[in-house]
């Protein structure tokens, strides 16, 4: 079978093909133009609905009581948004909790800002920092991090110093704070502390 | 819409007459010209039937509503149209459940024939409609496209997106998958 076999075969085949029953024809710009504007309609209240619910678990997460504030760099104030209870034992055990948490993210944020530091002078560091301009700061954010967990411990030191009279358990804490995250405010205000205590602290 | 001032619907637009069709203003007019050529495709497209025929056409011009904006006229609005049908048809038949696919049922049951061209009996005329229905889409498009369209290989490349070898390959592709069919209902003698 030639082309024009094919062709006139298939177009015979059309031809004969029944009717179509359709209805309804005469109104359906009216009709497409009512489902888009039901679509836009519906579309947008679900972005309403999504926006609403992002907001919504963004508060909800925010006001649990672990949750925590960016610090200032070098400032004293404390970045906790609840001050921890005196006197129980179960809070001790929701400092050291919150103390891991802290601290294991300051240092994967250190390590990832060290890694991403080691690719930037791997790569050639003019070309490889212009790509990464528009990249979020990981270095500002690894020492924000390593910040915070600075002053949490400073903080539980000075409770130890202060609230409990506990001098050796304080200088404990303000010595974890030189070890673990040197060069920060917190390590700083931990060194003026120390030689604040009373000696055999 | 884009054709405005022109009697042809395949007259080609400028980019700000295709803004224009963007307006609904224009749209009752763009719907009351392709209206019968998109039924006509998406039917043959969808194997001559009529099930989904009335939500496919009312789905090819909401995407065209919608979508017209982003038109920019470097096509015709007939090759538009026709990319867009050839979408909706191919997501309306990708929707459809495994057992109705490639093989689907060309004619409604009890729909009378259309008295046709002599030389070929009603039931032979289904029989290719069949072979045309259970090809592979993409065999399917084609052919419904070049022989019952009666679209040039450019026009055809421009509206599925494709160079025009590629289309010329796909075609021949087609034509011998086709005549396979037809082999196999003992058709091809001409």
């Amino acid at each position: 079978m030639d082309e024009q076999a094919l062709a006139k075969l298939l177009t015979a085949a059309d031809a004969l093909a029944p009717a179509a029953s359709t209805s309804g024809a005469a109104d359906l710009a009216a009709r497409v133009r009512r489902s888009a504007r039901i679509r836009t309609q519906r579309s947008r209240a679900l972005g309403s609905v999504a926006a609403a619910a992002l907001l919504a678990g963004a508060w909800f997460s925010g006001a649990g009581p672990t949750r925590w504030s960016a610090p200032p760099l070098g400032g004293r104030a404390v970045i906790a948004r609840s001050e921890p209870p005196h006197g129980a034992a179960h809070e001790d055990e929701a400092w050291r909790r919150r103390l891991s948490l802290l601290a294991g993210e300051a240092e994967s944020r250190l390590a990832l800002a060290r890694r991403t530091e080691d690719l930037l002078a791997s790569r050639g560091a003019a070309r490889a920092r212009v790509g990464g301009a528009a990249q979020p700061d990981v270095m500002t954010e690894a020492l924000l991090a390593a910040e915070a967990a600075a002053q949490t411990l400073l903080q539980k030191g000075d409770r130890f110093a202060h609230n409990l009279n506990m001098p050796r358990e304080a200088a404990r804490e303000y010595r974890r704070v030189e070890r673990l995250y040197p060069e920060t405010a917190g390590a700083r205000s931990a060194a003026r502390r120390l030689s604040s205590l009373p000696d055999g602290a | 819409m884009a054709d405005t001032g022109s009697t042809t619907p395949a007259a080609p637009m400028s980019r700000e007459s295709a803004i224009e069709a963007a307006g609904a203003l224009d749209f009752d007019q763009l719907v009351a010209l392709h209206r019968q050529r998109v039924t006509r495709l998406a039917r043959r497209l969808l194997g001559w039937r009529d099930a989904d025929l009335e939500d496919v056409v009312h789905d090819v011009f909401l995407a065209a509503l919608r979508a017209a904006p982003r038109f920019r006229g470097e096509c015709r609005v007939s090759t538009w149209l026709t990319a867009i049908t050839l979408n909706t048809c191919r997501n309306r038949l990708r929707r459809r459940w495994p057992w109705s696919w490639g093989a689907a049922r060309a004619d409604a049951p009890g729909s009378p024939a259309a008295p046709g061209p002599p030389g070929i009996d009603p039931e032979t005329a289904a029989e290719v409609r069949q072979a045309v229905a259970a090809l592979p889409v993409k065999f399917r498009e084609v052919i419904v496209l070049r022989y019952l369209e009666e679209l040039g290989a450019d026009e055809i490349a421009a509206a599925l997106n494709r160079t025009r070898g590629a289309i010329e390959v796909r075609l021949t592709r087609a034509r011998r998958a086709l005549r396979a069919r037809l082999e196999a209902l003992e058709l091809d003698d001409g």
